[in-house]
């Protein structure tokens, strides 16, 4: 009994985990920084909530103002600090997301245990 | 549990497309400097006939020197990239489609992957640089699929990378150095190029000189 738990609850935290890096690996794809010169290309940041991809985009020639998003076979640069306090915000990040829906979901049957005569 | 073996696996296979793509895009190799790796001379012309757009290049290195960075490094690469300007969506040419050919050795077709779409990058690469010779004209042809725009402006650009793992010549094996100088532009967007009066646009043929006595432009 007690080492089904342990074996059900570490692969709940396994997957909390892989779950988190997937979120924020991905980050990199879905955000994006407004550059206004050329010097502002040399530094272009990427990731959410922090950021921790660093691009030098000078190859690209974009009129200014420009939205950049990230771009393979650029120099890139990783800050380990930010990703790593990524994945541990967005492991919280979902560990709240899911305790709500579990609520929510606890609540919408309560109220229909209710209503049935 | 088998649900959950299958989502753990999903995951898993996410997690690495990810990681790869993020920290494979660029690979570490020896710092040096332009005149190591960017062709001599070079000439584009871009048109079209009744089949597709299509783009011819031809490149030269005058000597050994200007080679010997891929000489130097067993599992180099070389890219000359040809960009077609699109931050207004009105670009020539949109990806290469089609027949293509090329005498660089192990040439393969880079994919357009991850690229910026403000430029449509359309590239025949080398996936063996240190099989290049100097003295010798070598050439890349692909055709094209239309842009957005009867003319655009066109940037040319020489790469350097290296093939990852080094027993792989396929385009998905070929990275760009992560250290400057990587990517140097060999012609330029959006800037008269001397004794050129304005921009260089396409369809049209242009040819330089980089660094061979001086760099020049001039109309073929």
């Amino acid at each position: 009994m007690h080492y089904q738990f342990f074996k059900k609850n570490i692969y709940i935290a396994i997957l909390l985990v892989l779950l988190s890096i997937f979120f924020t690996t991905s980050s990199i794809f879905w955000t994006s920084e407004i550059v206004d010169d050329r010097a502002h290309l040399k530094h272009v940041e990427f990731g959410w909530p922090l950021q921790f991809i660093i691009q030098n985009q000078e190859r690209l020639d974009p009129p200014f103002p420009y939205k950049m998003t990230m771009v393979l076979e650029t120099p890139t640069q990783l800050r380990y600090i930010p990703f790593f306090l990524n994945i541990t915000l967005n492991i919280i990040f979902i560990i709240l997301v899911s305790g709500l829906v579990n609520v929510l979901k606890n609540k919408v049957r309560g109220n229909t245990k209710k209503i049935q005569p | 549990m088998k649900k959950f073996t299958i989502l753990l696996a999903f995951v898993c296979v996410q997690l690495c497309l990810c990681s790869t793509s993020v920290f494979a895009a660029t690979t570490s190799c020896s710092l040096t400097d332009d005149t190591k790796f960017v062709p001599s001379w070079g000439k584009v012309l871009i048109d079209e006939d009744r089949y597709s757009r299509y783009v011819y290049q031809w490149m030269y290195w005058h000597n050994d020197s200007r080679l010997s960075w891929f000489g130097d490094n067993t599992n180099s690469t070389f890219e000359p990239d040809a960009f077609f300007y699109n931050y207004n969506n009105e670009a020539f040419a949109e990806e290469p489609t089609g027949y293509w050919a090329s005498n660089l050795p192990r040439a393969y077709r880079d994919t357009q992957s991850f690229d910026s779409s403000g430029e449509n990058a359309i590239t025949i690469g080398s996936a063996n640089a240190q099989d290049l010779s100097s003295g010798r004209i070598y050439y890349t042809v692909t055709r094209m699929t239309d842009g957005g725009g009867d003319s655009s402006w066109v940037k040319l650009s020489a790469q350097r990378g290296k093939r990852r793992p080094s027993w792989c010549y396929s385009t998905n094996c070929s990275f760009g150095c992560r250290q400057s100088e990587n990517n140097v532009r060999t012609l330029p967007f959006r800037q008269s190029v001397p004794p050129l009066d304005e921009e260089f646009s396409a369809p049209g043929c242009v040819q330089y000189w980089y660094h061979w006595n001086i760099t020049t432009f001039s109309e073929c």
